[in-house]
């Protein structure tokens, strides 16, 4: 292996033991170490994760049946990014956003993101943190992402296409003074949980299943020194799922919100105002805002507003002496017809006919 | 509030034990963590944080350009130099291990890039020059595999056996154990092999399940970043590599065995591993075995170097740093469990084994110290 993963490695070694191999390892491979190695099979892994199909340069000294990881068996990069997408589209970001670090944003993994947020999204695009064409170094890496989430609308949703870029986001996000997941919420790949439960806000990150990419690799192995072809195409291995830890976490943040979103309407009933008013005030997008009151109040929003709307009516209809008119503007309805409708709607009646049949 | 601190791991060579080490240390002192495994250098270029974990380039760098950190002008610390595994008490521990077992013939497997590896000439000193050495040491220009392969076979073939095999790593271990086996020969009873670094998924995934010196890697990665720490703060670097002790050997089937043929010894040893927990003397050996005392004690000064009641002591020992190690267990129980009886017996193997009590030796060896 070029690039070591104790997952992939703990999946080939699962399979060795039971097919009674014997493994060797070696852990950093240069092509000059296996010159004329006489085992019966090679398993390797290609240089570039994400690099499918480039591997062919691989270990060109040893020539017996070999397995490449990234040709022959592969993690499904598109079911990742679809992954992702939908994850983050669920939790209701007003913004969702890629970064790739200073690799090739055009892999099949961020190609199904975008193609599912563009799908799904509802007017949401899912924008990436392009690097400017010569920002290779670490400082213009911070620079460019910091640059891209203040022109990003909060709570933005970004998906980096690996842990290693996860916690170099995360580190760029905090030292700009964004609020992670508040403002920025960062989901990862790989779960590399050495990497994702020592950061300061401990990473989500998608389980790419690896244990099982190592194991499918062995097995095929085996059976192509069986006989068996190797596939021309690579033989995909699906993400696990998301493993959610705080980097991602808005439950908690989220009751905050649409209590604040509670208040707001309370102390404004008195006027007109729209769901897209509430949802700046309470820090949601309007999809997020319109989720996160159904789930906690289960009432759709607007179904609420006019309901504490028509309490308000109510309460002056019995208690005061004000026309209907003015009822009406003050319980927030604006024109008198408004008023009408929705007590015909929830009553049956108008509202003169409703403040009668009370005082009688 | 006082700013966290943003540390770069960036190594070329990843051992995921060193890596458990250097984040339970971030965890704990709040870090912000990056880790680059993978290392090329435009990966970091410009990198700024507050100091840079690494590791010293070697010779095998060389084959590639990787010129990397060089010119990033930050506090670093740098594995393999300031921090490191304590060579001479791996070599002793191997050497012990194969002698403790009445092995005679003694080899050693690994690569010196042009000479000796530290680790390899410790186990050579460890071992009396009375016995029979052999060195199989890969001269890291010519390390192709076929010629490894030659140079193990050559030696497997013309040494005396039963033969006693350091490889100075577990990859390495799996070569020998791979060529010992298509040479028809058996592994533990001709060529015992002991590997380092205990590597849970080389080790355990092996036809025969390798022995190994547990080298404490995640202590190395908590001193490391537990230094640098102290050197943002100011503190200049050590002059002398602070040098982390091994937890011990893992004893697994490669080099389960006795290398003794003789069957009064063997029973002998036999009735020592059974009981040496209770509470036996070398009356109760002598009795179990029914030969005259002076006849079985000369056979364990030929055979083993050590008398009878040093064999028991050797067995109680070894339980003892397992418990130590390995649980939580006040120090009566431990003198209970492994056979020492009494706190003073157990303070006094110590001192003398490892010329510390057993309370200071838990605490220099334990995986990661406690924090604050």
């Amino acid at each position: 292996m070029q690039s070591y993963s104790i997952d992939i490695h703990a999946g080939i070694a699962a399979y060795a033991n039971e097919a009674d191999w014997h493994l060797q390892v070696v852990m950093r491979a240069y092509p000059e170490d296996l010159e004329k190695w006489d085992g019966d099979g090679v398993i390797v892994r290609s240089f570039e994760s994400g690099g499918r199909g480039e591997a062919a340069g691989e270990f060109p000294r040893i020539d017996l049946p070999k397995v490449v990881i990234g040709r022959h068996v592969a993690a499904d990069d598109a079911r990742v990014g679809a992954l992702a997408a939908d994850y983050l589209l669920r939790q209701g970001y007003s913004s969702i956003a890629c970064y790739a670090g200073s690799a090739r944003s055009d892999s099949d993994c961020l190609a199904e993101f975008r193609n599912i947020v563009a799908r799904h999204g509802e007017g949401i695009e899912a924008s990436s943190i392009d690097m400017p064409a010569k920002a290779r170094g670490w400082l213009e890496r911070k620079k460019a992402i910091q640059a891209a989430l203040k022109g990003r609308q909060q709570p933005a949703g970004v998906f980096a296409l690996n842990d290693e870029l996860g916690s170099e986001l995360l580190e760029a996000a905090m030292d700009a003074g964004f609020l992670v997941p508040e403002d920025v919420a960062i989901l990862g790949a790989g779960n590399d949980i050495l990497i994702c439960e020592n950061l300061p806000v401990p990473l989500s990150s998608i389980d790419p299943d690896f244990k099982r990419l190592g194991y499918e690799a062995a097995r095929m192995l085996d059976r192509h020194l069986d006989g068996r072809d190797l596939p021309p195409k690579p033989f995909l291995i699906p993400p696990r799922r998301v493993i959610v830890r705080r980097s991602t976490d808005i439950m908690a943040i989220r009751e905050q919100h649409v209590s604040r979103a509670l208040g707001f309407i309370q102390r404004n009933l008195h006027r007109r105002f729209t769901v897209d008013q509430v949802a700046q005030v309470a820090g949601f997008s309007k999809r997020a805002l319109y989720k996160a009151f159904q789930k906690q109040t289960g009432m759709a929003i607007g179904a609420y507003i006019e309901k504490m709307r028509l309490h308000a009516a109510e309460s002056l209809l019995t208690e005061s002496n004000l026309s209907v008119g003015d009822i009406a503007r003050h319980a927030g309805f604006g024109e008198p017809r408004n008023l009408y409708h929705a007590f015909k709607r929830h009553h049956g009646k108008s509202p003169r006919e409703w403040r009668s049949a009370r005082k009688r | 509030m006082i700013r966290r601190r943003l540390v770069l791991f960036a190594v070329r060579y990843y051992y995921p034990k060193v890596h458990a080490g250097v984040a339970e240390y971030a965890r704990k002192a709040g870090w912000h963590l990056n880790v680059v495994f993978n290392l090329c250098p435009e990966r970091i270029e410009n990198w700024h944080g507050d100091g840079i974990i690494t590791q010293v380039r070697d010779a095998l760098d060389t084959r590639r350009d990787c010129d990397f950190i060089a010119d990033l002008d930050q506090p670093r610390v740098l594995l393999r130099k300031h921090v490191v595994p304590d060579e001479r008490r791996i070599g002793f521990l191997a050497a012990k291990h194969f002698m403790d077992r009445g092995f005679h013939n003694f080899a050693v497997y690994g690569p010196g890039s042009g000479g000796e590896s530290l680790r390899a000439k410790s186990f050579r000193e460890a071992v009396p020059p009375a016995r029979h050495f052999e060195r199989i040491v890969i001269d890291s220009d010519l390390s192709s595999w076929i010629e490894r392969k030659s140079d193990i076979e050559e030696k497997l073939r013309s040494a005396p056996k039963p033969l006693a095999v350091l490889a100075t790593n577990d990859g390495y271990a799996a070569e020998v154990l791979k060529t010992a086996l298509d040479l028809g020969f058996r592994v533990p009873e001709d060529v015992s092999i002991l590997g380092v670094d205990n590597n849970e998924l080389i080790c355990s995934n092996l036809p025969v399940p390798l022995s190994s010196i547990d080298n404490n890697l995640e202590r190395v990665g908590y001193e490391v970043a537990a230094l640098l720490d102290r050197h943002i703060d100011g503190e200049p670097l050590p002059q002398q590599p602070v040098l982390v002790p091994p937890r011990g050997v893992v004893t697994r089937r490669s080099s389960d065995v006795l290398a003794v043929q003789d069957r009064s010894l063997l029973k002998a040893i036999g009735f020592i591993k059974a009981n040496y927990a209770s509470d036996i003397s070398v009356a109760d050996v002598v009795a179990h075995v029914g030969i005259p005392r002076r006849t079985l004690y000369e056979k364990f000064s030929g055979k083993m170097d050590k008398s009878i009641a040093e064999m028991i002591e050797t067995f109680r020992l070894e339980k003892a740093e397992s418990l130590l190690l390995n649980t939580s267990l006040v120090m009566d129980e431990v003198a209970r469990l492994s056979g020492f009886g009494s706190l003073l017996n157990l303070h006094r193997n110590f001192k003398k084994n490892h010329s510390q009590s057993p309370g200071q030796w838990r605490k220099n060896i334990g995986t990661v110290p406690k924090w604050g």
